[in-house]
């Protein structure tokens, strides 16, 4: 059983009853950290239902540099994960991410630079935008008296569910082995064990994750568990890595480029945009998913009940790269669906990503407003889930049986020598695959690897 | 294009002169670009690597997997990069220097090491018919982009005969030679189950005894506080910016032998299976179930070092997540009888299951290859394999289920 009042609640929860959100990326300045930290940790929102289910909610998550500034020691810090401590700005890092040329490090506006970086991330959710104003107010009182240097990103749930580029989002968020009952059981979407997502709990491997430790040490609130060894303290337990970066999207050059594009493929068709835009995505802008057609049910459920081997007529209705294949390939990998499914297990992440500015009006002209998706997943092993999902199956060129693409919505890389130097994202079906020519319109704006930890993981970093 | 050739596996072990390890490793850094320039030029190279054993009698690994013969190849390296080689030999204990032709062969011969496995995801392919492969592949995919519009209402068919003529109509410039081709591997593979039954009774043995010994190991980890595999971070670093960012990877990896004839004989075992099993492999380009390996080696020196050295595709993450998931067993089965593997019973349980405990003795015992050459650095085993499986077809009358196989292959 989950310890659901030692977890922070952004982990079991998306707080979709509050729409509202604001996440301050904070920089210790002064030596007010631990004290700052002491006075959040009253308000840090658990994973208990009678929490969840507040108006007002507030995470925390802390970077290996914000970690460092709250006097953790280094012989602690090297039982983090080796990218957790690098930092997603690390070069080797954003190799691995992709983050190169013009998505590189020393362009983002947070999270890139040491002048930039983030030490500590303050999420509030609320339900409307008073209810935020207020809590920050309050907030903002403590950043100022504790010497923090705070900036601020807003973003919000879209009450159509649908992000910027038109299509509904969030349709195959993981399930929770363990926890909840869910009464469907979706052969096509594996329920993944906690231990994937927070520390202490068992694994798709059926283990134990690795998890961070500390000295051990006495305090005024409840300190965390002893290690198996007794000589430390386990400072992961119920604790979750956040993976935050703030992804923009150029909606107006999107649509004009599907338009382009897809009167090219569809001629004659007058929705052709529309279309070429789906296979792009693998779902339609309703979130059918391509793969089974329009035969399947709008519910959630439905629209997540699906995989890609259900006959070969109707996989090819979806192109091999298309963005959801490759985010969740499902049954797809390989010959054998059965492992496919566990394999894809081992590599899922839990989405917390909402939208950032105004939606920009169908047909509208660029009103050169920056919008697109503050980025969240959360899970416990930042290179076998995260990084992994990025640079395998996102940006490896060799997904599925392809050799020269990436994901045709955010894959990001070097260029690649058998591509000719131009991007492409290709069509299967019966007969000639088509290769069409492919641009960009989603640009990484900053980012940062954070550690949530458990109630009694930050009792213990607030200890003075 | 005859293609009858074989490919084969070099590994010399070059001993080093005493305290020349250090600056060996600095010039290993230093030179790899220069040198793997160099090594592009020799044709029989699929892939290959100097690499630094440290010890108390440290060693230069020289590591290539190769097409031929073994005296054509190593005098084809030696007109490549004899020169720019001669600082690494003069570090070398018993190199006499380049006095005539045939010295850098006679001294690479003179430390050669079998390999005990070797596993070769195509073989057949020479190192020429692979790029020619690819180019044919670019091509066609270019030729069906520009005649889409006249291409795509006939059948398949049709389309690739009219890609096939087109091809050869272009063949000298590309060097694409569309003539009938057969790859060198003949004969049918042996199954799993029937190497397995060929050892049944040393496998039996085996396992019987090593639940003994994995419990004997078990209550010596419980006494003594276990030597823990934690790798040093400053290895894990080069590591690491060695590999981000390629496609195709390599890995080198030492472990040691445990103490006892029990584990040099149940390792020798586990080899020898494994060399079997490889060659059958070799038949689908899969080793056990892995898709990603171009070529790969298990070479046991005689002070019981067990050196691993692999070409794969992708991430190491990721090619280590495939050892957990598909090949644990037979990963264990070897592995199992070397210092600090993660706990194991009955030899091929346990061990490389325990995800974070197999991959970080893994990383703690991998060495640093600054200088890894490859061939075909963006192309995948599954890509060889279908690019030489388009020319087969395409070198031959076009029927219906061949057209359907292009077309299919051809994927982006």
């Amino acid at each position: 059983m989950l310890e659901r009042g030692d977890i922070q609640g952004l982990v079991l929860s998306g707080y979709a009853s509050s729409p509202r959100a604001r996440c301050f990326l904070i920089q210790f300045t002064g030596a007010g950290a631990k004290a700052w930290l002491s006075r959040v940790l009253s308000r840090v929102t658990t994973g208990t239902r009678r929490e969840r289910a507040a108006r007002v909610r507030l995470n925390v998550g802390l970077s290996a540099t914000g970690l460092r500034a709250l006097g953790l020691p280094e012989a602690s810090l090297v039982t983090f994960p080796r990218e957790f401590v690098q930092g997603m700005a690390d070069p080797e890092r954003a190799l691995v991410l992709g983050d190169v040329g013009a998505q590189a490090p020393e362009h983002w506006e947070f999270g890139g630079t040491e002048r930039t970086r983030v030490d500590a991330a303050l999420l509030i959710y609320a339900a409307d935008d008073a209810e935020l104003d207020e809590l920050s107010a309050e907030l903002e009182e403590d950043f100022e008296r504790f010497g923090l240097e705070v900036s601020e990103q807003d973003s919000y749930l879209p009450a159509d569910q649908h992000e910027h580029f038109g299509f509904r989002d969030g349709l195959s968020n993981v399930r929770l082995a363990g926890g909840l009952r869910f009464r469907n059981n979706n052969p096509f979407d594996l329920r993944v064990p906690p231990g994937e997502f927070v520390l202490g709990y068992l694994n798709a491997y059926g283990r134990f994750p690795e998890s961070p430790q500390a000295p051990v040490r006495q305090g005024t609130r409840r300190m965390p568990r002893l290690t198996d060894a007794r000589r430390a303290m386990d400072l992961g337990e119920n604790g979750s890595f956040l993976v935050l970066r703030k992804l923009a999207q150029d909606v107006a050059g999107f649509r004009g480029y599907v338009a382009r594009e897809g009167s090219q493929v569809f001629p004659d068709d007058p929705r052709a945009a529309e279309r070429f835009a789906s296979l792009l995505v693998g779902r339609t802008q309703e979130g059918v998913p391509l793969a089974r057609g329009p035969e399947l049910g709008r519910g959630t459920n439905e629209l997540n009940r699906f995989g890609y081997r259900d006959g070969e007529r109707l996989a090819a209705r979806c192109p091999l790269g298309a963005h959801v294949r490759r985010a969740n390939p499902r049954d797809g990998l390989g010959d054998d669906p059965a492992e496919s499914l566990l394999h894809v297990r081992a590599h899922r992440l839990i989405r917390r990503g909402r939208l950032f500015g105004p939606p920009l009006a169908p047909g509208a002209a660029d009103d050169r407003q920056a919008r697109g998706i503050l980025f969240m997943a959360l899970c416990a092993n930042l290179r076998r889930q995260f990084e992994f999902v990025q640079e395998t199956w996102l940006n490896g060129p060799k997904f599925s049986g392809l050799t020269h693409e990436r994901d045709p919505l955010v894959g990001s890389g070097p260029p690649l020598a058998s591509g000719d130097g131009r991007e492409t994202f290709s069509l299967q079906g019966e007969g000639m695959r088509r290769s069409c020519s492919l641009e960009r319109f989603v640009t990484m704006r900053g980012g940062a690897y954070l550690f949530l930890p458990g109630l009694r993981g930050l009792s213990y970093l607030a200890e003075p | 294009m005859p293609s009858q050739v074989r490919q084969q596996a070099l590994t010399a072990m070059l001993p080093v002169r005493s305290g020349e390890a250090a600056a060996l490793d600095a010039w290993l850094v230093v030179e790899a670009p220069a040198i793997t320039r160099r090594l592009a030029h020799v044709t029989s190279l699929h892939f290959g690597r100097f690499v630094l054993l440290p010890g108390a009698e440290p060693l230069v690994a020289l590591e290539t997997s190769f097409d031929g013969e073994l005296e054509a190849h190593l005098d084809e390296l030696w007109a490549a990069a004899g020169a720019s080689l001669e600082p690494l030999l003069e570090r070398c204990t018993g190199w006499t220097g380049p006095g005539d032709p045939g010295a850098f062969g006679r001294y690479v011969r003179a430390h050669l090491r079998e390999a005990s496995a070797f596993f070769a995801a195509h073989p057949g392919l020479t190192v020429g018919r692979v790029q020619a492969d690819a180019r044919l592949r670019r091509e066609l995919g270019r030729y069906l982009d520009r005649q889409r519009a006249l291409l795509e209402p006939l059948a398949s068919r049709e389309i690739v005969q009219r890609a096939q003529a087109a091809l050869r109509g272009m063949e000298p410039e590309a060097r694409l030679e569309l003539v009938p081709v057969e790859r060198a591997v003949t004969g049918e593979p042996k199954s799993v189950l029937r190497i397995l039954l060929e050892h049944v009774l040393s496998l039996v043995g085996t396992v019987l005894l090593a639940v003994i010994y994995d419990l004997s190991d078990l209550l010596r980890r419980l006494w003594t506080d276990a030597e823990p595999s934690t790798p040093s971070p400053e290895l894990v670093a080069r590591a690491g910016r060695e590999e981000a960012g390629r496609l195709v990877n390599a890995l080198t990896h030492v472990a040691e032998l445990k103490p006892g004839s029990f584990r040099r004989g149940a390792l020798r075992l586990a080899l020898r299976i494994t060399d079997e099993l490889a060659r059958a492999a070799s038949f689908s380009g899969r080793l056990g179930g892995i898709e990603s390996i171009h070529f790969a080696r298990w070479v046991l020196l005689p002070d019981g070092r067990l050196v691993f050295f692999s070409n794969y595709d992708g991430s190491w993450e990721s090619y280590l997540g495939e050892f957990i998931e598909r090949a644990s067993r037979g990963l264990t089965m070897i592995w199992s009888n070397t210092v600090g593997f993660p706990t194991t019973f009955a030899w091929v349980l346990g061990g490389a299951r325990d995800e974070a405990g197999f991959k970080r003795w893994t990383r703690a015992r991998q060495l640093p290859t600054p200088l890894w050459y490859s061939a075909y650095p963006e192309l995948s085993v599954a890509e060889v394999r279908r690019n030489a499986e388009i020319r087969e077809i395409l070198a031959r009358d076009i029927d219906e289920a061949g057209a359907r196989r292009v077309l299919e292959v051809v994927r982006d």
